[in-house]
């Protein structure tokens, strides 16, 4: 087993930001890429995050050993239930630590994300390259090499180093993250026979009114109700500051999820947008995607000639 | 404090915001009944027994200028304590929180705005962006 460290050859793409997928099969691949990653970037006095799905959370910590302080463990599926909000967490963290070189472990995808899911944390994965470039931080991801071929084969894309139980090398099909964002940028499936509810600013209370009513009847609980009302609210009040004054929200309901989605004319000029944590008392506001990406399960934005989509999923408990 | 006091406003002079915000600031009214009295809007008005406001009905974005104002009035309020009943709110939305925080710190008595009443979604809110809490105070109902 070839432990990553960002002292490695092959790690020498970015001479700053480090950013390697490790392709794993067997829990003890796991253990042993990741544990021993671990436990030599806490030897070496940095900060490390670990945020890996849920099961292998305790199986980590019991095989690192590691009682030091400056390791930090997240449940993914938690944490990272909706792709969109992983970059703030991770770039939280390296904000708190700009001294000591941070070092994260993140694994956004794991068996049993929807195609949905598994697209916008590949985007992710991009945004990672382009929201840390430059900056002194190794993100090493891990890779279930059970995860179908096509989310492997978008690993190799988003990564500029790659590795195995062999060792690390140059991915030699990284590409652009801008471009990787573009492939990201798939037609949404149309709903059947969802409410529609055309506003402009005068009508932004009523809508909410109709949305809380609405998700309330088809099923969602109290707990997410708040969550559901705070991300439509957000969203239909960008609309009318950004979006051209007016949008237009359809609702509708799948099988264990609501679904919210607003179309306007604004535009997304920043892939960034709504991956940091903004300052809540900034007068400029950009306050709204950011929340979105934390109150929901799920953001898909898309970007087509008419305007901006954004549709925002809650799964009914 | 023993006191009647009528104010007159002329409709023809003023924009209909203009006219929510002057109506949302008393306690009864006389006159036709004005838009925010039809539509779940944002409406204020002044605690019959302490300082304070009451807020009722629903913040966002729309809401803004009422927001604003009521929460001018508290940053200068020269009262010790003064309260925020935000029990008949059904919606507040994070601009009016962030309005309502700033006041908060930047009251002259130094003392924290007492909030009554809070919705889930202020309780949602502070989960997220922790420093707003600052120089608030939620209370029960």
């Amino acid at each position: 087993m070839t432990t990553y460290t960002p002292t490695s050859a092959a790690s020498r793409v970015d001479p700053v930001f480090h950013h390697p997928a490790l392709f794993y099969t067997t829990e003890k691949d796991f253990l042993q890429g990741v544990g021993e990653f671990i436990r030599v970037e806490a030897a070496d006095g940095r900060p490390v995050l670990v945020a890996v799905p849920g099961p292998r959370l305790q199986l980590l910590r019991e095989a690192v050993g590691v009682e030091s302080e400056s390791v930090t463990f997240v449940d993914m599926r938690q944490a990272g239930r909706n792709p969109g909000r992983i970059l703030s967490m991770l770039q939280d963290f390296a904000d708190r630590h700009p001294q000591r070189r941070p070092s994260i472990v993140g694994e956004p995808i794991w068996v049993g994300r929807t195609e949905a899911e598994a697209r916008e944390a590949t985007r992710h994965e991009a945004l990672i390259n382009l929201a840390f470039a430059g900056r002194p931080v190794t993100i090493l991801c891990p890779y279930d090499t059970a995860l179908p071929e096509r989310v492997l084969a978008e690993a190799h894309r988003t990564h500029p180093v790659v590795g195995d139980t062999d060792g690390y090398l140059r991915s030699t099909r990284y590409e652009d993250p801008q471009t990787v964002c573009g492939d990201c940028d798939r037609p949404l499936e149309e709903p059947t026979d969802p409410l529609v509810l055309h506003f402009t600013e005068q009508d932004l209370a009523d809508v909410r009114v109709t949305a809380g009513h609405w998700a309330q009847t088809s099923g969602l609980s109290p707990r997410r109700h708040t969550d559901w009302l705070l991300a439509v609210n957000e969203a239909t009040g960008n609309s009318v500051r950004h979006g051209g004054g007016q949008g237009i929200l359809r609702l509708w309901r799948t099988a264990d999820t609501l679904i919210a989605e607003v179309r306007d004319r604004g535009r997304l000029t920043n892939a960034l947008v709504g991956r940091r944590r903004p300052d809540p008392l900034s007068p400029a506001g950009g306050r709204g995607v950011w929340m979105m990406h934390q109150l929901c399960d799920l953001v898909e934005m898309r970007t087509p000639p008419s305007g901006l989509i954004v549709r925002m999923h809650l799964t009914l408990d | 404090m023993p006191l009647t006091a009528w104010c007159f406003y002329d409709r023809r002079l003023l924009a209909p915001d203009a006219l929510d915000v002057l109506t949302g600031a008393h306690l009864t009214r006389a006159g036709a009944v004005p838009r925010s009295h039809v539509r779940p809007g944002l409406s204020v008005v002044p605690l019959a027994g302490s300082p304070g406001f009451r807020l009722s009905g629903s913040a966002g974005y729309e809401s803004r200028r009422v927001a604003a104002s009521t929460s001018a009035a508290l940053a200068a309020s020269p009262a010790q304590d003064i309260t925020l009943d935000l029990s008949s709110l059904d919606h507040l939305d994070v601009a009016t929180l962030a309005d309502i925080a700033h006041a908060a710190r930047r009251r002259p008595s130094g003392t924290p705005l007492r909030l009554v009443g809070a919705p889930p979604a202020l309780h949602r809110m502070l989960e997220l962006f922790t420093e707003l809490g600052t120089g608030l105070q939620a209370v029960g109902q």
